[in-house]
């Protein structure tokens, strides 16, 4: 229907009815993916809500922040700060996308107001041995080990638009329709930026060794 | 620098380094996070708006539209020149005749006092010689 005719106070009508009804419905239970259910339980005031929230995506935001900035303070302080924000936007959040879009979409925002608000500083190295490898979990590999100092270094050269989108696909795994919502772009886009990003990266890393 | 290392990293070692993700947390950021939980806690989320903020903004745009439209409206309205008396000489001759006793007779003094002209305006007709 086209709701462009309708008087405005109709119009008004409709959203208090659509509020009404959107903070009438009891908070569901929550099956193990369904983020969007944990962040009614947020949005009700349920400690566990957040707890959940926290568990499941704190390594994944660390891992983010710490390739994002190099930095293993920083990447905590920012971690810690998204879960300020999911606890004060949990009200308004609506499930329109992926939860993992809604949340790297703030990850990011974050992430950009820290770049500006300081040109980037040394970063404090993590030792290896606080990393997993995801696919290969028990791949004796030292050589990796050795490569992670120049892969952080070439990494935070990378422009930030390229190291987040690499970072979004490779190291979080979002499949390419979350991470382009999340970044505002399309799906197009976003494969080519990752593409070059790689070429980026290995370039610099090579140049580094 | 180990030699091996000085070699061009493959495909396979920048995935691999790409999927790293930290195992664990410091038990310090644990910390942290309890803290931030119970501060949290004290300050509950806010209340989701009758409105979200885009339709808030609508609704602001469209009364702040009405109400310029209405000061443009009113501005243009008062500014209207006054609208021009008819002239005389658009009125019917019998009451352009009207008009001009009026005038005349509108300044006229009466000659008697009001008492004598009502008594002499009610005389009987067939007392008059």
């Amino acid at each position: 229907m086209n709701t462009a005719c309708l008087p405005p106070f109709l119009l008004l009508l409709a959203d208090w009815l659509v509020w009404r009804s959107e903070s009438a419905a009891p908070a569901e239970e929550p099956d193990g993916d369904d983020e969007a259910g944990w962040m009614i339980r947020v949005a009700a005031g349920e400690e566990a809500g957040l707890q959940h929230l926290y568990d499941r995506w704190k390594r994944p935001l660390l891992s983010f922040f710490y390739r994002s900035l190099g930095s293993h303070a920083d990447a905590e302080d920012l971690a810690l700060e998204v879960f300020v924000r999911l606890h004060r936007s949990a009200a308004d959040y609506r499930p329109t996308a992926k939860f993992s879009t809604y949340l790297f979409h703030i990850a990011q925002n974050l992430l950009r107001n820290e770049l500006r608000r300081r040109r980037r500083k040394p970063a404090d190295a993590v030792p290896p041995e606080l990393f997993e490898e995801l696919p290969q979990e028990n791949a004796p590999d030292r050589r990796l080990a050795e490569l992670e100092e120049v892969f952080q270094r070439a990494l935070l050269r990378l422009p930030e638009k390229q190291r987040t989108a690499l970072l979004l696909i490779q190291q979080q795994q979002l499949d390419y329709p979350a991470a382009a919502a999340a970044l505002r772009m399309t799906e197009n886009a976003l494969r080519v930026l990752v593409h070059r990003a790689r070429q980026m990266l290995k370039t610099e890393m090579e140049a580094m060794t | 620098m180990n030699p091996d290392t000085r070699s061009t990293p493959s495909d396979d070692d920048l995935d691999r380094l790409l999927a790293r993700r930290y195992r664990d947390t410091s038990p310090e950021f644990e910390a942290r996070w309890v803290a931030l939980k119970r501060e949290l806690r004290q300050a509950p989320p806010v209340r989701a708006r009758l409105l979200p903020a885009w339709r808030l903004t609508g609704w602001f745009g469209a009364v702040g539209a009405l109400g310029a439209a209405a000061a443009i409206a009113f501005v243009m309205y008062s500014a209207r020149p006054p609208k021009p008396i008819p002239s005389v000489a658009a009125l019917s001759p019998q009451l352009t005749e009207l008009l001009a006793m009026d005038a005349v007779l509108g300044r006229a003094l009466p000659l008697l006092d009001e008492e004598n002209r009502t008594a002499l305006l009610h005389l009987p007709a067939s007392g008059q010689p």
